[in-house]
């Protein structure tokens, strides 16, 4: 399988109160063509930063890249200018946000909106570009998309506000996707449709994804790959069958803990009353310690993690299992 | 049924709001945001109430404390019925009775130090007025939270989240409460501290013998801290049960599809979803007969014409009722 996208020591740096502050560091992952690369983490763990620093999205003045590689079809896309990365932007990469309603322009019809996308990039006439529109806004599973096409955003529930937004994406027929939390401002039985129009939609079209999200629940069910971040740094990676039955990272091992699992319909009785989380809090980017990043909130920390970050090692060749730490924890029974 | 006369009792409440449409407000339409809604909740238990977004549990819990006022309905809290007391009685009636809300960001005053955030609700119930007692109720209340002694000179600003629910949390407490609705008090934190919540609210109903209504989107946490669980759709409760109950034996076709939509932790989980057609019908024009038809898989003709009543099933080796609003669920 070819890698269609290698991101490569990304480190990528905002301007805050005090200074510059990296929000990304020294991150390396590629996607395989055709799969999904799910980014998982906290709030403001750079998973977004990651997607914005890809898109060339930073912005200007205020975020930099300060390092790192990322690979497109055999480009460096870092050093691009502008005006290359537009025509980058939408034509081979193309990204869909978590607020479908704040990205959407709330004074244009949503045919007039994928109708620009379209004419941005194609050499259509007008009739072309409104069958085209029609198409899509079919394709993505709204009904009647011949009248929709002339309704406003606000005539539009969250779920079909998303599905306009991933109608945009798709107008040019991009390589890879980068839905940054598409579901979580969505109702749970929204966001089962939603997720399975991606997984649709990818297999129809070839698309290569790279999905940003909190919930584990979504990554074990639209992952081939993952990617854990924890402070601007990815601490456990694999394909997801290995992160969830053999997670090695002692915050990989949290998050799974922490969260509730819903009782096993066969099993007689209720789990533990107790859920296992992970104590303290992220620490502050200004105030990152020496060493390992997970250090105060983790139960296996000694010494050492203290001395020097540990580095992002391969744990099993054969899978491409890699983690970010010092210890070889014990056997995991979730 | 218990033999204990339950501490919140709840009989038909229903609430609508006004909605003005077309130039000069004139057409004026109404949203049922709560429509018909009875439930018991008994003493040291928590229900929770479970819904998408729009269903009225909301709504539902501030009409409980008369943050809004019904539009029909009663709501008898200990044997007293609320609906009956002035404002002022009110007042002293919700010492016991308090709120946890979603965002811990709004609902703290930016402006007021956690020693004063702590300390409003002891002046206006007239408690601890002494000023030695009432500093060291409210580092009582501080350490019951978890949070530290020096927090008390700082603001809301200079928490994270998970802590600023801890003190949205002392301040429910400072009065001593029995009954706290919580209001989706998770769902704007992330998850390795939502746990940490979730384990603090249900330490301190252990030892406190505090009644909690459970309000959340979250399916797996409210079946992780529920005794009892309500499925609201469109301002109706759809389907109650104990919790184990009915997360292994849904019997509404809505809660079917509710949990069978939640993503599981386990990649290689084959399960079927079931995927609902279209989106919530829009509450200014209900369907008619059962609200959930025309997304339902199993509609009939008597769905579109007539309105299921919430009745028990009488499931077999259940003791406590299983109650569904659906004509087919047996």
């Amino acid at each position: 399988m070819s890698s269609l996208l290698t991101v490569k020591g990304l480190s990528t740096a905002f301007l805050a109160d005090r200074g510059w502050m990296n929000a990304v560091e020294d991150v390396s992952f590629q996607v395989d063509s055709g799969k999904t690369l799910c980014l998982v983490g906290e709030s403001g763990c750079g998973k977004s930063a990651t997607a914005l620093s890809i898109m060339g999205l930073l912005p200007a003045g205020n975020g930099k890249i300060t390092a790192g590689h990322i690979f497109y079809s055999g480009q460096d896309l870092v050093h691009f200018s502008n005006r290359k990365m537009r025509e980058i932007r939408g034509r081979e990469i193309a990204m869909i946000f978590q607020e479908p309603m704040t990205s959407l322009n709330p004074v244009f019809t949503i045919g007039n909106q994928v109708r620009e996308a379209i004419a941005l990039h194609e050499d259509l006439s007008r009739s072309e570009i409104r069958n085209r529109t029609v198409e899509l806004l079919k394709q993505v599973g709204l009904s009647s998309p011949e009248k929709r096409v002339d309704d406003y955003p606000h005539q539009l529930s969250g779920g079909m506000r998303q599905r306009v937004m991933i109608a945009m994406a798709l107008s040019c027929n991009p390589k890879i996707l980068i839905a940054d939390e598409p579901t979580t401002a969505l109702d749970v039985t929204v966001q089962a449709q939603i997720l399975s129009l991606l997984k649709e939609l990818q297999q129809k079209l070839d698309m290569t994804m790279i999905l940003i999200t909190h919930d584990l629940g979504v990554v074990a069910e639209m992952a081939h790959d993952v990617a854990v971040m924890y402070a601007g740094q990815i601490v456990e990676s694999g394909p997801v069958r290995e992160i969830f039955k053999n997670p090695s990272h002692p915050y990989t091992r949290g998050l799974l803990q922490s969260v509730p699992r819903l009782s096993d319909l066969n099993s007689p009785a209720r789990k533990s009353t107790r859920l296992q989380a992970i104590p303290g809090i992220v620490p502050s980017l200004h105030e990152l310690p020496q060493g390992c990043r997970f250090q105060d909130r983790c139960s296996y920390v000694g010494f050492d993690c203290k001395q020097s970050m540990p580095a992002l090692n391969v744990r099993s060749k054969k899978s491409e299992h890699s983690v970010r730490c010092l210890r070889e924890l014990k056997e995991w029974t979730p | 049924m218990s033999m204990t006369p339950p501490l919140l009792s709840v009989r038909n409440l229903s609430k609508s709001f006004q909605i003005q449409r077309g130039l000069l407000g004139r057409s004026v339409s109404r949203l049922q945001a709560v429509d018909g809604v009875s439930f018991d909740l008994f003493k040291g238990e928590t229900l929770g109430l479970v819904g998408e977004s729009g269903s009225g549990k909301s709504t539902l819990g501030r009409c409980l404390l008369r943050l809004m006022e019904a539009d029909s309905g009663e709501v008898v809290f200990d044997g007293i019925h609320l609906s009956q007391l002035s404002a002022h009685e009110m007042r002293s009636m919700r010492k016991r009775m308090q709120i946890i809300f979603q965002d811990p960001y709004s609902s703290l005053n930016p402006r007021m130090t956690v020693k004063d955030i702590l300390s409003e609700p002891l002046e206006i119930h007239g408690l601890y007025r002494e000023r030695n007692l009432r500093e060291k109720r409210i580092y009582e209340l501080l350490d019951l939270c978890g949070l530290r002694r020096e927090s008390i000179q700082k603001y809301p600003h200079e928490f994270s989240g998970g802590q600023r629910q801890r003190i949205c949390i002392a301040r429910a407490l400072a009065v001593e409460p029995d009954f706290i609705v919580c209001d989706e008090p998770v769902s704007a934190l992330d998850v390795s501290i939502q746990a940490q919540i979730i384990n603090l609210l249900q330490d301190l109903q252990k030892d406190l013998g505090l009644t909690y209504l459970f309000i959340a989107h979250d399916l797996k946490v409210v079946e992780h801290i529920s005794s009892r669980v309500a499925v609201m759709y469109f301002g109706k409760i759809v389907e109650s049960a104990d919790a184990d109950e009915l997360y292994r034996n849904p019997k509404h076709p809505y809660t079917q599809a509710l949990l069978s939509s939640i993503p599981v932790l386990d990649p290689d989980a084959k399960h079927t979803k079931i995927v609902l057609p279209g989106d919530p019908p829009s509450p200014l024009s209900p369907p008619m007969g059962c609200s959930f038809h025309k997304r339902c898989i199993k509609a009939q003709a008597v769905c579109s014409e007539k309105r299921p009543n919430l009745d028990d099933l009488k499931v077999q080796g259940r003791v406590k009722p299983h109650l569904a609003a659906c004509h087919f669920a047996k």
